[in-house]
C-alpha cells in the first residue's frame, strides 16, 4: 500500500481511510440521489414552476403569477365537489380498510393451519392490476347480472343501480376499497406476530378474557402498526384514482360521473391536464394544493401519535 | 371533456381515451376481411434509406389495413422505411406529450375534435405545397369530408375514415310489427310512432325496445350523437361565427330538439336509459343481440351485423324534423411539422390518404377517395347508399368552429344534460345555464 512511503503512518492513513469511507457512502447513495433529484426533485420543482403559469404543453408556458390558484380557490365549484368526493371517500373508506386488515390479520393469526393459503388468497387482490379489478368490480356491482343485486334479490330487495347512480356510486367505490386490503393486512399480521407470547400468557394469569386481551395486549402492542397503516392509507385515499377512472368512464360515461359523484380530486387533475385543453399549469396547481392537504395531515397524525402510538423504547413514567 | 370511444368496444372497459377529447367520434371498427392486394408500382428513384414513423390507436387485428398498406408502401418506396407504432391507450396524451418533447411520429393519426387544436397550436404541416408539386388534386375527394382537413383554407390533413350517422333497423321485427319500413324522408313523428309500436313490454320490463338512440356504446351524453337531433329541428349550439352559445344552445329550436330526444328515453320509454345500458351483460349494442328494433350510429358495426346470421337488418336515411340533417364523424392523417423526413413522410401520407394504401382503409371504412369509392360501389350498395346519400346533408360540428368546444360548450351541454336525465332538471333551465356557462368559459382566457 502507499502507505509504506509515508513518514507519519498513522493519521494519514486514518484521514485517507476516512475519506475512502466518505466516497464509498457517496458511492452506494448515488443511484438514490440521482434518481430523488432527476425523478422526483426536479420534475416536483418544475411543476411548482408550471403551476404560475399557463401552459397547454404544445406553446410555451406563459407566467400568469398565482391566477391558478386565485381561480382555484374562488370560482371552480369542481375542485370544491372533487375535494368533497375524495374526503368522503377517505372518511369512510380509511376505517373499514383498517377493520377489514386488522380483522383478517388477527383470524390469519389465530389459524391452526392453511394461513399459508388463506395468506396468498388475501393478499391476491392486491397484486391484481387495478384496471382490471376495476372492470371486475363494474360486473360485481351490474345492477341487472351482478352478484350483489342477485344477492339481494334472494330477500325481494331490488338492489341500486351503483355506479350508474349518482347516489350509490361513490358507497360502490368504498365498499370496493375494502377489496384491496391485503398489504395493509400483511403488515398488521407481521406486527401481531412480533408481540411476545408472554404478555399473553401474564395477562391470563391476571385473568384477562379474550376482549380485555385484545385491547390492553394486542392494540396497544399493534399501536405502532396501526399508525403506518393509517398513514398510509390516508396518503392512498386522497390519491385515488384507477378504480374510479376507469369505472366513471366506462362505456362512455363522464369522467368523475356519473353527476360528478365520483370525481376524486386526482381524477379532476387528471382531466385538467390532459383533458382536451391541457391546462397542465392549472393542473400542476391542483397537484401541489393536494400536495400541501395530504402533508398537513399526515403531520396531523403523526403529532397526534402520542397520544395514542405506544413504542416500548419509550416507556410513559 | 368529450367524451369518445376510440378503442374497439371489446375493450370498452378501458375507456381510457374518453377524456382526452381526442375524436369526437368512434373510429370504423375495422372487422377482419381484407381483400385485394395492392398493385406494385415501379420502384422509386434510389434515396438514401430513411425510417419515418406512423402512430395510431389502433391496435391489434385492427392494424390490419395499416400492416398491408406498409408492405405495399415499402415495396414501391424500397428505400423507406414506415415504423407503425400503435398507442390503443391514452393516443392523444401520448401524442401531446411527443409534440412537446419534439419527438412525434412523422405522420399520426387525428380526430375530427382535435383537428382545430393540433393546427392552432402548430404542430401539423400544411400540406399545400405538396399537393401542387405532386399535382394531388383535392376534387379526388368527396368535397364534404375533404374539407374537415382544411383549416383557414389550407390543407392540413387528409381523410382517414369517416361516417355520417345512418339509422339501422330489423327488419323482422318492423314485420313482427306490421310496422312499414323507415324510407325517405320519413318524419320525426313516423320514427317516434314506429318506435312506440316496436317496444314490446313484459309488465315492467322492456324485452325489446323501440330504438336504440346515437350513443357511443351507452353514452347518452354524447354531443355529436344527439346533433343529428338539434340540426334536423334548424337548431345548432353555437353562432356561425362559433363564438357564442347564448341564443343557439339554448334557442327555443334547441330545446324542442333535446325535449324530443329526452322524451324518448324518459317520457315515451322507448329508448333504453343509461342504467339499462350499463347494465346489459356485455355489450352495450342491444341492436346486434336482437334487443332494439332500430339503432343510430355510424357505419362502423356494420361489418359485424352483416356476419351476424341472426340478424336480418337493413338501413335507412335518418328521419326529418324540420329538415333533414346529419352529422360526421372523421379522423385524417397529419405530418408533423418538425419531423426529419418530410419528403418520406409525404409519400407515405399521400400513399395511405390518397392511393393504393386508402384502398386498405376503404376494406374496413368509407373512404374519401371518390375514386375507390365507386370501384367499391359505395354509392349503389343497398347497405351503404342511404350512409352515402347522408354525406350531403351533413352539418359541421361546432368542434370546427371554437378550438374551445371540447372543454367548454360540450362540457357544459353534456354537464346539464346530464341533469335533465338523473335529476328531472328542465331542458329550458338545463340549456340556458349551459349556454351562460359556456359562453363564460370562452370568455376565459
Amino acid at each position: 500500500m502507499a502507505v509504506t512511503a509515508m513518514p507519519a503512518v498513522k493519521p494519514k492513513k486514518r484521514a485517507t481511510q476516512a475519506a475512502r469511507e466518505a466516497r464509498l457512502f457517496y458511492l452506494l447513495v448515488s443511484p438514490w440521489v440521482i434518481g430523488f433529484v432527476l425523478l422526483t426533485l426536479g420534475p416536483m420543482l418544475i411543476s411548482l414552476f408550471l403551476s404560475f403559469t399557463r401552459w397547454d404543453v404544445l406553446s410555451a408556458p406563459e407566467f400568469i403569477g398565482t391566477r391558478n390558484y386565485e381561480f382555484i380557490f374562488t370560482r371552480d365549484p369542481d375542485f370544491i365537489q372533487s375535494l368533497k368526493v375524495t374526503t368522503t371517500y377517505a372518511i369512510f373508506s380509511i376505517p373499514l380498510q383498517l377493520l377489514a386488515g386488522l380483522g383478517l390479520a388477527i383470524l390469519l393469526n389465530e389459524a391452526t393451519g392453511g394461513s399459508g393459503f388463506f395468506r396468498t388468497v388475501f393478499y391476491l387482490p392486491a397484486v391484481v392490476a387495478s384496471v382490471a379489478a376495476a372492470v371486475l368490480w363494474a360486473w360485481i356491482f351490474n345492477s341487472e347480472v351482478g352478484p350483489i343485486n342477485g344477492f339481494l334479490a334472494l330477500f325481494g330487495i331490488k338492489g341500486p343501480a351503483w355506479f350508474v347512480d349518482p347516489n350509490y356510486a361513490l358507497s360502490a367505490l368504498i365498499i370496493m376499497s375494502v377489496w384491496g386490503v391485503g398489504g395493509q393486512m400483511l403488515v398488521f399480521l407481521a406486527g401481531l406476530k412480533s408481540i411476545p407470547r408472554s404478555l399473553y400468557e401474564a395477562a391470563e394469569i391476571d385473568g384477562a378474557g379474550r376482549v380485555a386481551r385484545f385491547f390492553r395486549v394486542t392494540l396497544p402492542m399493534l399501536s405502532s402498526t396501526l399508525f403506518f397503516n393509517v398513514v398510509m392509507a390516508i396518503i392512498g385515499a386522497f390519491q385515488t384514482f384507477d378504480a374510479a377512472y376507469v369505472i366513471s368512464t366506462q362505456r362512455a360515461g363522464t369522467l368523475g360521473g356519473p353527476l360528478k359523484s365520483t370525481l376524486f380530486y386526482m381524477l379532476y387533475t387528471y382531466s385538467k391536464a390532459f383533458g382536451s385543453e391541457t391546462k397542465m399549469g392549472y393542473a400542476a396547481a391542483l397537484s401541489w394544493i393536494l400536495f400541501f392537504i395530504i402533508l398537513i395531515l399526515t403531520l396531523l397524525t403523526i403529532r397526534s401519535s402520542s397520544l395514542w402510538v405506544y413504542y416500548e423504547s419509550e416507556r410513559k413514567r | 371533456m368529450t367524451s369518445n370511444t376510440r378503442v374497439a368496444h371489446s375493450l370498452i372497459g378501458l375507456g381510457a381515451a374518453l377524456i382526452l377529447g381526442l375524436a369526437a367520434c368512434a373510429p370504423a371498427r375495422p372487422a377482419a376481411q381484407p381483400a385485394g392486394t395492392p398493385a406494385a408500382e415501379a420502384p422509386a428513384v434510389a434515396e438514401q434509406p430513411v425510417t419515418i414513423r406512423a402512430s395510431m390507436w389502433e391496435s391489434a387485428e385492427a392494424l390490419e389495413p395499416y400492416n398491408k398498406a406498409k408492405e405495399a408502401f415499402e415495396k414501391k418506396y424500397p428505400n423507406i422505411k414506415v415504423q407503425l407504432e400503435s398507442v390503443p391507450q391514452d393516443y392523444g396524451t401520448k401524442l401531446l406529450t411527443q409534440i412537446a418533447a419534439a419527438t412525434a411520429p412523422d405522420v399520426f393519426q387525428v380526430g375530427d375534435g382535435d383537428v382545430a387544436k393540433y393546427v392552432s397550436k402548430g404542430a401539423i404541416e400544411d400540406l399545400g405545397s405538396y399537393m401542387a408539386a405532386d399535382k394531388l388534386d383535392p376534387s379526388l375527394f368527396f368535397e364534404g369530408v375533404y374539407n374537415v382537413g382544411v383549416v383557414n383554407g389550407k390543407t392540413y390533413l387528409l381523410t382517414k375514415d369517416f361516417s355520417p350517422l345512418v339509422l339501422y333497423y330489423n327488419k323482422d321485427m318492423f314485420k313482427a310489427a306490421n310496422v312499414p319500413e323507415p324510407k325517405e324522408g320519413w318524419t320525426w313523428s313516423d320514427f317516434l310512432d314506429a318506435a312506440k309500436k316496436l317496444t314490446v313490454r313484459d309488465g315492467d320490463k322492456v324485452t325489446q325496445w323501440g330504438v336504440q338512440l346515437p350513443d357511443n356504446w351507452g353514452d347518452y351524453l354524447w354531443s355529436r350523437g344527439f346533433s343529428i337531433f338539434a340540426f334536423q329541428n334548424g337548431a345548432d349550439f353555437l353562432s356561425p361565427d362559433g363564438t357564442k352559445a347564448t341564443g343557439y344552445m339554448n334557442s327555443d329550436a334547441m330545446v324542442e330538439a333535446v325535449q324530443f330526444y329526452v322524451d324518448l328515453v324518459k317520457k315515451e320509454k322507448v329508448a333504453p336509459d343509461m342504467a339499462t345500458l350499463k347494465a346489459a351483460a356485455s355489450n352495450a349494442d342491444l341492436f346486434v343481440s336482437n334487443k332494439a328494433a332500430m339503432l343510430i350510429t355510424g357505419r362502423w358495426p356494420m361489418k359485424d351485423y352483416q356476419k351476424n346470421t341472426q340478424l336480418n337488418f337493413a338501413t335507412a336515411p335518418l328521419p326529418v324534423g324540420k329538415k333533414a340533417a346529419n352529422a360526421i364523424c372523421w379522423a385524417g392523417f397529419a405530418m408533423y411539422n418538425k419531423g426529419q423526413n418530410k419528403d418520406a413522410a409525404w409519400k407515405w401520407l399521400k400513399f395511405i390518404g390518397a392511393e393504393d394504401g386508402a384502398k386498405e382503409f376503404a376494406n374496413y371504412a368509407l373512404t374519401a377517395v371518390k375514386s375507390i369509392a365507386e370501384e367499391q360501389g359505395l354509392t349503389k350498395d343497398p347497405l351503404n347508399a342511404p350512409i352515402m346519400a347522408g354525406l350531403n346533408l351533413v352539418v359541421p360540428p361546432p368542434d370546427f368552429r371554437n378550438v374551445k368546444w371540447a372543454d367548454c360548450g360540450d362540457k357544459y351541454f353534456k354537464e346539464n344534460l346530464e341533469k335533465v336525465f338523473l335529476q328531472d332538471l328542465d331542458v329550458k333551465t338545463a340549456m340556458d345555464t349551459a349556454a351562460k356557462q359556456t359562453d363564460d368559459c370562452f370568455a376565459q382566457p
